[in-house]
């Protein structure tokens, strides 16, 4: 995370995990076709939606972050065929676990984003970002009060 | 009812295991500090079965043994499980832990264990009152699988309803997201990092823990709430669709938090949304080793 | 000091501890029901306090070695360092405690550990609170069969490490005040009260039962020092899983572990409670552990316990409250351990 200091509730950091060959390519078309988007996220690129352990949402969270953004290849397209699958698996009982404890779920975001979807990532992010930033400023399993 | 008629097989069953050297140890209970705890034990000699017991005090899950590499020495083994344990084997055979043609599997059905602390201030009774919450709701009072059967004549246990099993998943999910965050943060305050929930677990059998890797440090060392909190929602995220809900962790608990809330609670999700029960069938694959293409996906932009 | 003694009725205990949550001039901790089980903690008046069970099923000892301490912590202010030492504010802030109801057992604790606290280097983090904690112990009238305090060279009614030792008389207790500072603690309701603490001499307090050892505690250390290797411990412990439990229950285990924690923004050094069951206690960077088996770590915990700290410190570093064995999820029961070993 870049080190700067002083962040605000307006003013709140998202990290997205993005897979390789679908959604970083996609937020890449996003760049490149100069599309404009809230700069409060930042990307983390892995190989594969399935390599996103949900160990890394929650290393996001303790490190101050306000919100998650997971992102893969469509169910179909996954590089690695069945990546992708997996995750959704995974995430689908993580979900319900950080729920069950009481994390508020609005803050956690998952979305499949082809390389060819610059808009999508786009207008994901762009929801996303105005989500985290209505969230009121609550504390959760993993702040300390 | 005759106990000593369950005793007798077992015993005999265990003794013509060691005679015939098909397994080399036998784990089991035994008499432990009082009436009312059984302890495990470890036979290796014919001549020691008579130490050999089962009653409603047999509380521990013995498959957590066959994860200890000092056991694992033995080679071929025979253990003693009730039908909750025994769906511990089922997932460790599963998930390739041990080898099925490496255990000899000694049954014993099974009405209900009583809660230890209850058992403590001196109950044997078997009751509504007095079991544990798994125990109301067991499917297997005979195990699934096993290669020698005991057979009870303990009657089943009366059930008028009055006792709600696991009652409070219900109540924490009709709450608003802030209401069961004080709840768990009130009771993983509690926490003070021993441990025992992932040493008692049958099937944490990582040589390494999570919370063990430093490099880098997933989970805070810290006893406070920040690492209190990541450890359990961790332990609880690794059991997912894996536990079988044999409620060893919140036994072993010193401080009583109500592990198996979460523990149920993420069983019955994976139910629902994947259709498996972990520790039914040994040649399904595991849930989170598997995928279907039609998974659920509402949560997905 | 010279001990003195007293007598006050149960309805002056009351009024006394409750005076003292008034007062707020000491934090009072008590055995408390919380859920099905009783723990030690802070009481707001006298009736929240549960004094009619054997001990409640953890130690005081957070209170004198946190799960968790800060060492120091700092933090980065634009192109300097701020660094945060505990021991600055606790001096001064550190509020005074009072442990009322504790059993003779979890008293004796404090005196035992505090030698290792300041053998070779002097822990101030531990002392600072070992000299504001004040301990009002109740003389335990049943031991059930996991405790061995008599074993353990203590007694059930026994005043070491308590600073005032009550003792159930017919509508009352006995006092007997052993220290300076719990003759702090009385000294203002002296004053105050008139007839509160009735002055008695020590003939009065009807003399300690008569309690009996079941085994001599020297020959479980005289086994010890001869039988290292003796394959007791790897056959008794296989029932070990290994958990802390034991350890983290115990008044006087003390084994922690130091870490660090932080971001780019500041951090901490913190000592977390550590135990010699976890298979990584000892397990070193090239990757041999010298405590291989669970048999070498329980017989780690019995040699610490039973010879190492006495030959060093002429103390047992145990007190014999059972809180292991009740707590085990295995029915390991350290009682039974120790008479063994003394009969092998």
């Amino acid at each position: 995370m870049a080190g700067k200091t002083g962040e605000n509730v307006k003013d709140p950091r998202i990290i997205a995990f993005v897979c390789n060959w679908c959604t970083y390519s996609g937020a890449d078309l996003a760049g490149t076709s100069r599309m404009k988007y809230a700069d409060n996220i930042r990307v983390i690129k892995l190989p594969c939606s399935g390599r996103i352990d949900p160990l890394f949402i929650v290393e996001a969270f303790k490190k101050g972050a306000k919100g998650v953004l997971v992102s893969g290849c469509h169910p179909g397209d996954c590089h690695y065929t069945s990546g992708n699958y997996h995750s959704r698996r995974k995430y689908a009982a993580f979900r319900d676990l950080l729920n069950y404890l009481g994390v508020d779920l609005n803050r956690v975001e998952f979305s499949w984003i082809s390389a060819s979807e610059g808009n999508k990532w786009v207008s994901v992010v762009s929801e996303f970002t105005e989500k985290i930033k209505s969230l009121p400023d609550v504390h959760d399993i993993f702040s300390s009060r | 009812m005759n106990k000593n008629k369950i005793d007798e097989k077992l015993q005999k069953t265990a003794k013509g295991l060691l005679e015939s050297k098909a397994v080399n140890v036998v784990i089991g209970w035994t008499k432990g500090s009082n009436p009312f705890r059984m302890r495990p034990v470890f036979i290796t000699k014919p001549e020691d079965v008579n130490k050999l017991y089962f009653n409603p005090h047999c509380v521990q899950d013995l498959a957590v043994f066959l994860k200890k590499p000092e056991v694992k020495k033995f080679g071929r083994t025979g253990i003693v499980v009730k039908g909750c344990d025994e769906k511990a084997l089922n997932t460790l055979i599963q998930e390739y832990q041990v080898l099925r043609d490496e255990l000899k599997i000694i049954g014993v059905e099974c009405m209900g264990v009583i809660r230890q602390n209850i058992a403590d201030k001196g109950e044997s009774n078997l009751l509504e009152t007095t079991v544990y919450d798994k125990c109301l709701i067991c499917d297997v009072h005979t195990p699934l699988i096993y290669d020698y059967l005991v057979e009870s004549d303990i009657p089943e246990i009366k059930i008028s309803g009055s006792v709600k099993p696991y009652a409070k998943i219900k109540e924490l999910d009709s709450m608003l997201v802030e209401g069961r965050d004080k709840f768990w943060q009130k009771e993983f305050d509690k926490c003070i990092k021993c441990y025992a929930c992932r040493q008692v677990c049958p099937l944490c059998y990582c040589s390494r823990c999570i919370v063990e890797k430093n490099m880098p440090q997933w989970i805070d060392t810290n006893i406070e709430e920040t690492g209190n909190a990541q450890w359990n929602m961790i332990r609880a995220y690794h059991l997912s669709g894996r536990c079988i809900g044999c409620g060893e962790c919140e036994r072993a608990c010193p401080v009583n938090i109500p592990l198996m809330l979460i523990n149920e609670k993420m069983a019955r999700d994976i139910y629902e949304k994947f259709g498996y029960r972990s520790g039914i069938d040994i040649n399904s694959k595991p849930v989170f080793g598997t995928f279907s293409e039609s998974d659920f996906n509402e949560f997905i932009k | 000091m010279e001990e003195k003694y007293f007598e006050i009725t149960l309805e002056n205990i009351k009024k006394f501890v409750n005076s003292l949550i008034e007062n707020n001039n000491y934090e009072i901790i008590a055995p408390k029901k919380t859920g099905e089980d009783t723990f030690y903690e802070k009481i707001n008046s006298f009736d929240e306090a549960n004094l009619d069970i054997l001990l409640p099923k953890l130690s005081f000892k957070e209170n004198l070695l946190p799960k968790t301490e800060s060492l120091f912590s700092y933090s980065l202010s634009g192109a300097g360092i701020v660094i945060d030492n505990p021991l600055e504010n606790e001096e001064r802030e550190a509020k005074k405690k009072i442990i009322f109801g504790a059993r003779p057992c979890d008293a004796a604790a404090g005196p035992i550990m505090e030698k290792v606290f300041n053998w070779d280097y002097k822990d101030e983090f531990f002392n600072i609170k070992f000299k504001n904690l004040h301990i009002i112990s109740i003389a335990c009238g049943k031991p059930d069969n996991y405790c061995f305090c008599t074993e353990m060279q203590l007694s059930p009614e026994s005043s070491y490490g308590s600073d005032i030792l009550l003792k159930k008389s017919g509508n009352g207790y006995y006092v007997t005040v052993v220290t300076e500072k719990g003759m702090d603690i009385i000294n203002p309701f002296l004053d105050m009260f008139k007839d509160m603490f009735k002055e008695i001499s020590k003939e009065k307090i009807p003399p300690a039962g008569k309690w009996k050892a079941s085994y001599d505690i020297k020959k479980t250390h005289s086994f010890l020092d001869n039988n290292f290797e003796h394959q007791y411990f790897q056959e008794k412990f296989l029932s070990c899983i290994g958990c802390g439990i034991c350890t983290f229950t115990c008044p006087t285990c003390h084994c922690f572990d130091i870490q660090d924690e932080g971001t780019l923004k500041g951090g901490r050094r913190i000592r977390n409670w550590d135990s010699c069951q976890f298979g990584i206690f000892t397990l070193h960077t090239s990757g041999h552990n010298p405590r291989v088996t669970q048999g070498d770590r329980y017989r780690q915990r019995l040699m610490h316990k039973f010879k190492i700290y006495n030959e060093k410190f002429n103390k047992y570093l145990c007190v014999g409250c059972g809180r292991c064995s009740r707590n085990c999820p295995e029915d390991i029961n350290l009682k039974e351990i120790t008479k063994e070993l003394a009969s092998l």
